[in-house]
């Protein structure tokens, strides 16, 4: 009797998702092994070409700069997140969800017009520059917009609230007890995070460092409004295959690679979080007791 | 005359291989307070989840009053169940909860009203019935689940485990009431439990369960005096156990002796612990021992005496007002002794 | 135990971290009022540019067919996610579902766009307003599904039992008991997915296709930030901005009324 049940509860949503998800997602990996036809079309002839030409120096050149452009908004996002989320965590118990909702609250409203509000910011007319060059500490506009740095710092304006959050999660999940059990053996503040905090919040550090990283390689709007086309991530690859170029199967192919380093990245870390636990567990016994 | 109200005839259910209930027959009668006992696993729960609708039998009938409901749908059966976490509707207030199954009959205005505040009154919750079940305590909780089940005047109520969260001064408490309720209301209770005390207080008659099976139904005190297996000799209350042989007029013990015994055959004698008489003055056929260790219980005083020859000491409980009570010292030789038929003869 | 100048460190960290995020969403709203419209002189307080919002037809023909779309995708998602989740929350934990109904929150959106599109162009389906509400109903459901799941962790399943034991049949006691209970959390799922789609942007994008009457807002801001920046978007900014803090407030009512 429940067995139909919870199949008929389940048929509407497993059914949209297979048609709307699953399908779409084959369909894409079947083009990505076809050709592009003359005309922007499907040459339905199969051939890893376009898997070849994703390695090819162009592409490549793309790949790394979207790995390192990425790599970089994920290290900064980690080290302004960690601090804040410490001290969050730090705070008096009442406090922190208020302190947590503050720190979401620009996350909620619409990511074109957050990013937009930077090329406010950043651009040579912009309020920064103004700012500066009327205080006289600059002559010339910086060039502060349509670079990588401006990328980056889009990146990490936009996902920083949730490397907060996950850090949070960690940290305040450790509780007193371990730091208090440190500082009664003898060991300073920097020794108790060095050696105690940081350890086991690494779970939580790669868990943000994932999400901001993965977020990060594929997103198209930051790169696209703050980059001006200098610097195109994979994203805006993808995107201009499609639409532009109109070359479908190598969009795909492209679309494919950036799911597959997803999945390893997340495959990755839910391995790392498995064996960081399992040595957490470990760690816990005392060095001198008896086994 | 006591006529039979629910008839378990050979129910059998399996989850997967294993089997919780094998060949099970019992029956309750009208008005009687009836405990299922045993420990976890033992199928208790799965035996009132099988009355009450909620799982089907792979074998074996359910008989009500003389019909079957074996195929009856669970919102269908005369029967209610008390649920062990009371499942009080968190969204409805007290009175709301308790007018749930009238409105599921069709009662309807001045009667629902009437017959919710009755059902109240009868358990004393009137003053709550605006409240909210998140606002109540446990022993208020499992009151309004009561009246919500008893409201409905089902021909049997069933209930699980239902002291099983109260503390200790609330338990006494709520047994005395559910007695109380189910004398005055002339419903059949069938309580599923594992507190074997429990069980002795509330029942009228137990079915002991083990692995699926009824191990013994009896009266509490026939249970409790004449248990049939070392099983039920060893899960109701505490017991003494001596191997040895039975030999028509008394238990012979190697190395020790022969224990008083009734007639009978087996290898091993139950003696409940307050049968046994202490002595600190030697008396023929008395066992000597000494003193192990003994325990203050407020009224009662709890002695371990090591017997030699004996693998595990014979525990003896006094009264606090025995000449004894407050002299009892380690290593202090004693003298064991009891009456021929207050003693069991069991096989092991 | 903390060492103070460590406590005083760290909160000045965090005060500047707030500084980061809010400065930009200031100096939007700031700006919005801006008669001059230009971030680098301040030529007196002035609604004009909220005025010409009001009058400018594209940005209101969008914004419309955003609430429709949204209003649209969250009604299919949330009663298909309800369901979803309850199917999934009954009997053992499946570690595939879990997966499919992961998938669509995990996914780039571009990818998703570009299936998407794709599976469309297949089909010959004609693309509009239609298309993207199918579209934006796919992470929605998984998102409903998800919300909805963590709140039926905590259902007491017992209730369920305790009704029908009461009498009633399985509609009744959905409609009585189970729904009443899982009304807040399936409310909250209802406004986080109506929050994503009027915020969606690449899929929106994608799946339109070429017709004039299925631009979505974020579409239009996008247009108009692309292609010439006018004081206008500073006023759409505060709205937008305000509208999504009203939300995220509503939201958090109703999470301390359920809790």
């Amino acid at each position: 009797m429940n067995l139909s049940r919870r199949t008929i509860l389940l048929a509407p949503g497993l059914g949209y998702l297979a048609l709307f998800l699953v399908l779409p997602c084959l369909i894409i990996f079947a083009y990505s092994l076809f050709e592009r036809g003359t005309y922007g079309g499907i040459d339905y002839t199969l051939t890893a070409g376009n898997y070849l030409r994703a390695g090819s120096s162009l592409f490549a050149r793309i790949f790394l700069d979207s790995v390192r452009i990425a790599g970089t908004a994920t290290l900064v996002a980690l080290l302004i997140g960690y601090p804040a989320a410490y001290a969050i965590a730090a705070a008096p118990r009442n406090q922190q969800m208020a302190l947590l909702v503050l720190v979401m609250l620009p996350f909620w409203s619409n990511y074109l017009i957050r990013t937009y509000a930077w090329i406010v910011l950043l651009n040579n007319e912009g309020l920064i520059n103004r700012g500066l060059e009327s205080m006289g500490v600059i002559q010339e506009p910086l060039p502060l917009l349509y670079n990588e740095f401006a990328v980056v710092l889009g990146l990490v304006y936009n996902y920083v609230p949730f490397v907060i959050l996950a850090l949070y999660s960690s940290i305040s999940r450790l509780g007193p007890e371990l730091r208090e059990a440190s500082f009664d053996l003898g060991g300073s503040s920097w020794t108790t995070f060095r050696r105690v905090t940081l350890p086991l919040t690494v779970p939580g550090i790669a868990a943000g460092a994932v999400f901001v990283f993965v977020l990060s390689i594929g997103n198209f709007v930051t790169p696209d409004l703050l980059g001006g086309g200098q610097r195109p991530m994979l994203g805006n690859l993808i995107y201009s295959q499609y639409l532009s170029a109109r070359d479908w199967p190598m969009g795909s192919a492209l679309g494919f690679i950036l799911v597959l380093i997803m999945l390893a990245l997340l495959f990755g870390q839910a391995v790392f979080a498995h064996r960081a636990a399992g040595e957490v567990e470990a760690r816990g016994v005392p060095a001198g007791a008896p086994r | 005359m006591t006529r039979s109200l629910l008839e378990i005839q050979g129910i059998t259910k399996r989850f997967g291989p294993v089997t919780a209930v094998d060949k099970l027959s019992l029956t309750v009668n009208d008005g009687e307070f009836f405990a299922i006992l045993g420990p976890s696993g033992c199928g208790k729960t799965t035996l009132l989840r099988v009355v009450a609708g909620f799982e089907t039998p792979d074998e074996g009938r359910v008989v009500l009053a003389g019909a079957d409901i074996t195929e009856l749908k669970a919102n269908r059966r005369p029967v209610n169940l008390m649920f062990q976490s009371y499942a009080l509707f968190p969204h409805m207030s007290v009175a709301g909860n308790v007018a749930y199954g009238l409105e599921m009959e069709g009662v309807r205005g001045a009667e629902l009203g009437r017959r919710v505040d009755e059902a109240l009154a009868l358990v004393r919750m009137s003053d709550y019935a605006r409240r909210k079940p998140g606002q109540l305590s446990g022993g208020q909780k499992q009151r309004v689940a009561l009246a919500r089940a008893l409201v409905k005047r089902p021909k049997v109520l069933l209930l699980d485990e239902p002291l099983g969260a109260l503390d200790r001064k609330l338990r006494e408490q709520m047994q005395i009431e559910l007695k109380k309720l189910q004398q005055d209301s002339g419903i059949a209770f069938v309580v599923v439990t594992h507190d074997q005390e429990e069980a002795l207080t509330l029942a009228d008659r137990i079915a002991l369960l083990d692995r699926g099976r009824i191990v013994q139904l009896d009266t509490p005190r026939a249970l409790y005096d004449r248990p049939a297996s070392r099983f039920a000799a060893d899960f109701i209350g505490l017991m003494n156990f001596v191997e040895g042989t039975a030999n028509g007029t008394g238990f012979t013990v190697k190395n020790i002796g022969t224990l008083p015994a009734p007639a009978g055959s087996g290898s091993l004698l139950a003696i409940r612990p307050e049968r046994v008489r202490l002595s600190d003055q030697a008396e023929s056929g008395a066992i000597a021992g000494q003193i192990e260790g003994a325990a203050f219980l407020g009224q009662d005083v709890i002695a371990h005496v090591a017997v030699p020859g004996l693998e595990r000491p014979i525990i003896a409980r006094l009264a606090a007002g025995h000449a004894l009570a407050a002299r009892l010292a380690r290593g202090q030789n004693v003298w064991l002794s009891w009456q021929a038929d207050q003693a069991v003869l069991l096989q092991d | 135990m903390r060492t103070d100048p460590i406590r005083l460190w760290l909160n000045a960290h965090l005060g500047l971290v707030y500084v980061f995020l809010y400065v930009p969403i200031l100096v939007l709203i700031v700006l919005s009022f801006n008669k001059s419209g230009l971030p680098t002189t301040w030529t007196g307080f002035s609604t004009e540019w909220y005025g010409k919002l009001a009058g400018n037809p594209k940005i209101l023909a969008a914004a419309g067919n955003s609430l429709i779309v949204a209003v649209a995708s969250t009604l299919i998602s949330t009663f298909i996610g309800t369901l979803l989740a309850m199917g999934m929350e009954e009997g053992k934990p499946n570690p595939y579902l879990d997966a499919l109904v992961a998938a669509p929150m995990i996914i780039p959106d571009i990818v998703l766009a570009i299936a998407l599109l794709s599976f469309y162009t297949l089909l010959n389906m004609s693309l509009g307003l239609q298309s993207i509400v199918l579209s934006h109903a796919v992470f929605n459901i998984a998102f409903v599904c998800t919300v909805v799941r963590t709140r039926l962790k905590n259902f007491d399943r017992s209730i369920v039992e305790a009704s029908i034991d009461l009498g009633a049949s399985e509609v009744t006691t959905f409609r009585r008991v189970t729904l009443p209970v899982i009304a807040p959390g399936v409310v909250a799922a209802a406004l986080l997915s109506f929050t994503l789609s009027i915020d969606e942007f690449i899929i929106a994008y994608f799946t339109a296709g070429a017709g004039q009457g299925s631009t979505t807002f974020p579409m239009q801001i996008y247009a108009m930030i692309r292609f010439g920046v006018t004081p206008e978007i500073n006023a759409i900014a505060t709205i937008v901005i305000g509208f999504s803090f009203l939300l995220v407030l509503l939201s958090q009512r109703l999470n301390r009324e359920a809790a």
